[in-house]
């Protein structure tokens, strides 16, 4: 009995003692969007093996209602759910695109309670109803009686965090004004749109880190990137930083930080993933040096003082925000030393490797000449750095023509990359079209990798598309679809870039039908030891659908989401178009296990240990980008 | 030794069902239900344009086998067309079925296949035997 009271008292002293913002070290909770706050996606679990994988059941699953396909042109426009659901304090809380928390238990799947913030289903900046999670704080000196000692946060699309007590589901009125804190009461710089908070906040000791998302591809002058970090209780804002230069201010904007964060608690930085600045896709305005923009950042968390920065992407005119938390690890060098390190992923595929104190890379960046740009005003960069260690996720040369797709399409393939400038990675956006390979779709999306501590092996999951850049003189642009708004327009892939003396046709690189014009594999699954930097092994993963018609393994599928990785060897991940999630071997790569879910399980998957027993459980709940396919489910799996 | 068909046997006895027959029938009827029920339910391609697909030629097959059946004076060039539609229906259905990864309609299909290719050949050799 008396082990029994100690055990429960452990575990109700655990949510505490374990995440009380400073403990980074591997635990069976799932406490932040990655995780943990190193990012590394990685779980002491061991209940699930190699072995028994197979076996795995639905333990329980719920739909939460909060879907929607965008077809009623009365209702709110298509839901794209990538929250990873938290476990922690006992339970599993999980938010939806319709922006509200679920907290559930993780044994049964019953709900204990929900709050709505009942916020307008409209998303002021993106297309769709998004979500990407939840944040969570606990009181390191919890005042006993008290509510909100320990909360849950939840950013919405209309700029607000709500901070609600994580036991009762209550407002902890405490915070902002009665448990909201409007981050658009900053937005006061070329404030073109509100700020959408699309991606949890980052919560590290007693404050919340605040990025946003917006709109860089409608106008040239916007809001400058900021971070806010407030206090976790009260909502004040301690500091505020931008990424964009205030004196550049009237010419340019974002280099926000709209993916999510990592902290070392050891060193007390703050790690964050600056996009690119806008507009997106021509920078003569904005040719004076912006070296925090497309880069990867660490921050003094008490100040905001930038600490160092890397900037991974000179004069960004591609649109490869650095989009996905920077990984921490420690580096073991073969004289047995070990180094403090991050590995930065990308857009392009390129995995940047650096000394997480000093920002200084560990294995090779070259600085490679890449080709000029042939726009009147433009001045691409004439260098960018080039990883040459670990290899890229992609090639760095365009795969060539898909024969199936170009006989299919009449020679429509050939005639159209005929037409197109490209010079290999980098190639600038032109008058004429250019093809980016990788472009602004990955590369590497907003999931990053997950690296398992123990052997130092990183597991990341990439897609290999093309797309067609095109710049638009301004009276091309208005031509196009003439009548349309801005808003329609940017649905049909043209991007105003107002106050830029073009615009732009962003297409990806299909043929009449469909097909994608270039040679697959569409995506992979790679592993790194990155002790030495070297690939272990990369294998196409997913599978693409078309009509319902599975195409060959060997093709992959496109991927947005990430991995996790078990203390057993076990790689879980969703993220594939075919709408199925898979447990993969992570010494060999081979698919152990997969199962069929409503739809693609676009979000990184979480796992935990409840009474003894390993779950774990995917957010399912559709992208567009990937397939019209969306649900509302949350599935969670245990051994029988 | 070899069997040789008994010259008075009736020419109706030709066209009785045999178990290839019976077989060919039942795996086309359970075919077409599971490509219904994969229509309906199976989440990864329910509703697609495959799985409608599927129905159809499953349907086209049960109604190929049913005239074959059901109208025994059916000339014999008819017959032959027949025979080489519901074949090319079987191949057709399986590959679209490999591709769906519906495998118990890819089983099906196969197994009709294997039965109708065998209730062909030893119909057409015993007719050349009564010749």
């Amino acid at each position: 009995m008396k082990a029994l009271i100690a055990a429960a008292a452990l575990s109700a002293a655990l949510p505490f003692a374990a995440h009380a913002q400073d403990a980074a070290a591997p635990s069976q909770d799932w406490y932040t969007f990655n995780g943990d706050l190193k990012a590394d996606k990685y779980s002491t679990a061991d209940q699930i093996t190699p072995d028994n994988v197979t076996q795995l059941k639905v333990a329980w699953e719920v739909h939460t209602g909060d879907v929607s396909d965008g077809q009623n042109p009365n209702g709110p426009k298509a839901s794209d759910w990538g929250a990873t659901p938290l476990f922690v304090n006992g339970t599993l809380y999980v938010s939806t695109p319709f922006d509200r928390i679920f907290a559930i238990e993780p044994d049964t799947g019953k709900v204990k309670w929900t709050f709505d913030t009942k916020i307008k289903l409209v998303d002021p900046t993106q297309g769709e109803l998004k979500n990407r999670g939840l944040s969570y704080w606990a009181n390191p000196q919890p005042v006993a009686g008290q509510a909100c000692q320990k909360i849950v946060y939840l950013g919405t699309m209309d700029g607000k965090v709500f901070a609600v007590d994580a036991d009762s589901g209550q407002p902890c009125t405490s915070f902002g004004q009665n448990g909201v804190l409007d981050i658009n009461q900053w937005n006061t710089v070329n404030a073109k749109w509100p700020l959408s908070i699309l991606q949890s906040p980052t919560v590290y000791k007693n404050q919340v880190f605040i990025g946003w998302s917006g709109q860089d591809w409608t106008q040239a002058v916007q809001p400058p990137g900021s971070l806010f970090a407030v206090d976790a209780q009260t909502g004040k804002l301690n500091w505020k930083f931008d990424a964009i230069p205030p004196d550049l201010d009237p010419k340019t904007g974002t280099s926000n930080v709209w993916s999510s964060m990592s902290v070392d608690p050891d060193n007390n930085l703050l790690f964050i993933p600056i996009s690119s600045p806008s507009p997106d896709f021509f920078g003569g305005d904005r040719t004076a040096p912006m070296p925090l923009s497309t880069s990867v950042t660490a921050l003094n968390p008490d100040t905001g003082q930038v600490v160092w920065s890397y900037q991974i992407v000179h004069h960004d005119i591609w649109d490869y925000d650095t989009n996905a938390a920077p990984v921490l690890f420690d580096l073991k060098q073969a004289d047995g030393t070990t180094v403090p390190a991050l590995i930065q992923s990308s857009k392009m595929g390129f995995l940047f490797v650096l000394n997480r104190l000093t920002g200084k890379p560990i294995f090779p960046i070259d600085e490679k000449p890449v080709p000029k740009s042939d726009v009147q005003g433009e001045q691409a960069s004439p260098t960018q750095p080039w990883p040459t260690t670990p290899v890229a996720t992609t090639p760095d040369q365009f795969p060539g023509i898909s024969t199936l797709a170009d006989i299919v399409s009449g020679g429509y393939c050939s005639r159209t990359m005929a037409g197109l400038r490209y010079e290999g990675r980098y190639t600038p956006p032109s008058l004429n079209g250019s093809l980016a390979f990788p472009a602004t779709a990955g590369g590497i999306e907003w999931g990053g990798g997950a690296l398992d501590p123990t052997t130092n092996t990183y597991v990341v999951n990439s897609s290999q598309v093309a797309q067609i850049y095109k710049l638009l003189t301004r009276q091309d642009y208005d031509k196009v679809n003439a009548g349309e708004s801005i808003g329609q327009k940017n649905a049909n892939g043209y991007f105003a870039m107002l106050g830029a003396p073009y615009g732009f046709m962003l297409q990806t690189f299909l043929n009449p039908e469909g097909m994608p014009c270039w040679n697959g594999p569409y995506g992979t699954l790679s592993s790194y030891d990155l002790n030495t930097g070297k690939l272990n092994w990369q294998e196409p993963f997913g599978v693409v659908q078309k009509w319902g018609f599975y195409m060959p393994n060997s093709w992959g599928s496109v991927t947005i989401g990430a991995p996790l990785i078990t203390k057993t060897g076990l790689i879980f991940i969703g993220a594939s178009m075919d709408s199925r999630v898979r447990a993969i071997d992570e010494k060999t790569g081979n698919v152990l296990w997969k199962a069929q879910v409503d739809a693609p399980a676009v979000s990184l998957p979480a796992t935990y240990v409840y009474k003894g027993k390993q779950y774990v459980v995917f957010t399912v709940g559709g992208n567009s980008i990937l397939e019209p396919r969306v649900s509302d489910q949350l599935v969670a799996y245990a051994l029988p | 030794m070899t069997y040789t068909q008994p010259a008075s046997l009736p020419t109706r006895a030709w066209n009785a069902p045999r178990v290839g027959d019976w077989i060919v029938a039942v795996a086309s009827v359970l075919g077409f239900v599971e490509a219904v029920l994969n229509y309906c339910f199976d989440v990864g391609i329910a509703y697609s344009e495959g799985a409608q697909l599927v129905v159809i030629s499953t349907l086209l097959i049960l109604l190929a086998i049913a005239l074959v059946a059901w109208w025994p004076a059916m000339p014999r060039w008819l017959k032959v067309v027949f025979a080489i539609l519901i074949l090319l229906d079987f191949i057709g259905t399986g590959l679209a079925a490999y591709f769906l990864e519906a495998y118990l309609l890819l089983a099906l299909m196969v197994v009709a296949l294997i039965a109708w290719a065998f209730t062909s050949l030893t119909r057409r050799s015993s007719m050349e035997v009564r010749r």
